[in-house]
């Protein structure tokens, strides 16, 4: 170890460390006429911040998929079929390099870099950019490439980033919802690996009792939600109004849209219905052929299904 | 340990709110027809529609059209990358609708008269040869300083009223925009010290062409544009509209709607290069 006055100077034994070359060097020229995007964040390319990614992990990794604890499922345990269980949160590491950097711009290109990063992000990859993954920045951390050398050449540093990135949902969901149109004749619905119930529209008018059937790709019923005012009320929609149900784990929501309203309307309810097993209908992995089929009893409608995966 | 639904709790339940996850956004307003909602993103902003009186026809994912009860806003599947799928969504509105962002309480936005830039994607559906607005920043009676984006003659305007004064910028294709063609509008509002310019540049694909980019990229980045001249330059105003009730519209300016199929609108602080757009 060299210690003194100049000891900034001069490196450790082994270093490979040689004095700047007193001409001036000219600035070094970049070959590369493209750089593949690989990662979206909001719509940005990362490349277009500087950033090169080359150790991204989490980004592929496989999610849990099963029943709450103690729940039977039929077909597997017997018994009914409760609510898919919870998943943990997918942590995402994205980690990379910014080339060229003078010290003097270190400043900016955190700047730009933390402007672009925080808050809730949109994640979209090469090899699917139809597909989203939702998640909130933790930290970004920007550190010299090589601290040991991080002021020897100050015009042209290289900084090494760390994004980390926690998604709570760590699904990825189709970034436009596929949409089909819903009538008494049957519709191949395509599912994704997860489940996910998306929103059925249901236009009116409507003055009988209402069901939408599902069916396995085999043509066997798969489950039916029923909807009633009452037990055996039918439901009455006017025409020109439209009743939504967004099917969730683990209960499915109503909407009624009046005329006149579109977003503040107040008649909404919860309603009991089997939506587990409508939602667990709703994957690969849980329905035993996909895609499925569905069909209203009467009537017409859409069914809005983000369909979800893995990865 | 976290343990959200895999079902998606985060997103779903606030889509059902007709709110959005609050994605950072590098926008003042920004919306996305693919969010679903007519809300946008930013947290604090609101939206009132002008519905229409009669259903509307939309498409299916795969193509089968269908009837929409008249009071569901109109989105509807459409192919945004010319591969022939209907890949994307765009909220279909007629010349009855209009979409208005304003705050919470129905009280109008107080927005600075400085350098903005609208990106504004669309599918020709009929405003352009009829001289129909397709955005426009104005209070409801299009008084005083206003923004607008419309036809005109078939092409596109963005023009700038002062209350006292006008410019309007242009940006002539060699092929006209016909109905089906996708359109993404950069309108710039410059601001040079006491003067305003407003400066207008286009990407066109016409309809059946694919897009430049494809990718699932619906900004097009790095899609060749065309730029139309600077206009010339007006004293500024102090405020937009009268003061009172501005509001970012969607196919409206006054009492005068279009008709398109809106597939993003973002208005952006400062003048930017295409290049720089995001959520």
């Amino acid at each position: 170890m060299i210690v003194g006055p100049l000891s900034w100077l001069f490196a450790e034994s082994g270093d490979g460390f040689s004095p700047p070359d007193p001409t001036p060097t000219p600035a070094p020229v970049s070959t590369l006429a493209r750089v593949e995007t690989m990662c979206w964040v909001n719509d940005v390319p990362v490349e277009s911040l500087g950033l090169i990614l080359d150790q991204p992990s989490g980004w592929l990794e496989d999610r849990a998929r099963g029943f709450l604890d103690g729940v039977k499922a039929p077909g597997r345990t017997g018994g009914y079929l409760g609510a898919p269980a919870g998943g943990e949160a997918r942590v995402l590491v994205l980690q990379g390099h910014v080339l060229n950097v003078a010290l003097l711009s270190q400043t900016d290109v955190t700047a730009r870099l933390t402007e672009q990063l925080h808050g809730l992000l949109e994640l979209r990859w090469a090899h699917a950019p139809e597909r989203v993954l939702r998640g909130e920045v933790l930290r970004v951390d920007v550190s010299p490439a090589n601290p040991r050398r991080a002021f020897v050449r100050p015009s042209d540093t290289t900084l090494a980033v760390r994004i980390e990135i926690s998604c709570r949902d760590s699904a990825f969901y189709r970034r436009a919802p596929r949409r089909m149109a819903l009538s008494s004749s049957a519709r191949a619905i395509p599912v994704g690996s997860l489940a996910v119930g998306g929103e059925v529209w249901i236009n009116g008018p409507i003055s009988a009792p209402l069901d939408l059937e599902l069916y396995g790709a085999h043509g066997a019923p798969l489950a039916v939600l029923a909807l009633r005012d009452a037990p055996s009320d039918p439901v009455d929609v006017d025409v020109g109004e439209s009743l939504r149900i967004r099917i969730d784990s683990p209960r499915a929501v109503l909407r009624y849209h009046a005329d006149g309203s579109i977003a503040s309307h107040p008649a909404w309810w919860n309603a009991t219905f089997s939506t587990p097993a409508l939602l667990a209908s709703l994957s690969v992995g849980a329905s035993s052929v996909a895609p499925i089929t569905a069909r209203l009893s009467s009537g017409t409608g859409w069914w809005i299904l983000p369909e979800a995966w893995a990865h | 340990m976290s343990r959200f639904p895999l079902t998606g709790a985060l997103q779903r339940d606030s889509r059902a709110l007709d709110t959005l996850p609050r994605i950072a956004s590098q926008s003042l307003i920004g919306w996305r027809a693919e969010d679903g909602v007519l809300t946008p993103l930013q947290s604090g902003i609101a939206a009132t529609v002008r519905q229409r009186t009669e259903s509307a026809t939309i498409h299916a994912s795969d193509g089968v059209s269908g009837p929409l009860a008249a009071t569901s806003p109109a989105f509807t599947s459409v192919d945004w990358d010319g591969d022939g799928l209907r890949e994307a969504e765009a909220l279909l509105l007629s010349t009855e609708e209009a979409v208005r962002w304003h705050a919470p309480t129905g009280a109008g936005l107080v927005l600075p008269v400085a350098s903005m830039t609208l990106r504004h994607d669309w599918i020709e559906s009929g405003a352009l040869a009829a001289d129909l607005p397709l955005w426009s920043l104005s209070d409801d009676a299009a008084a005083g300083g206003v923004l607008t984006l419309a036809g005109n003659g078939g092409d596109v305007a963005f023009t700038l009223e002062t209350g006292s004064a006008s410019v309007s910028a242009m940006c002539i294709l060699a092929e006209p925009i016909a109905l089906g063609d996708r359109v993404s509008a950069r309108a710039s509002l410059i601001r040079d010290g006491s003067d305003l310019r407003v400066q207008l540049a286009l990407v066109h694909v016409p309809a059946g062409e694919l897009a430049p980019v494809s990718r699932g990229d619906v900004a097009w980045r790095g899609a060749p544009e065309t730029i139309g001249a600077l206009s010339s330059s007006v004293a500024a105003m102090s405020a937009w509209g009268d003061g009172n009730g501005v509001r970012c519209r969607l196919n409206e300016r006054a009492d005068v709607r279009g008709q398109q199929l809106v597939v993003a609108s973002f208005l952006y602080p400062g003048a930017r290069p295409r290049r720089e757009f995001a959520l």
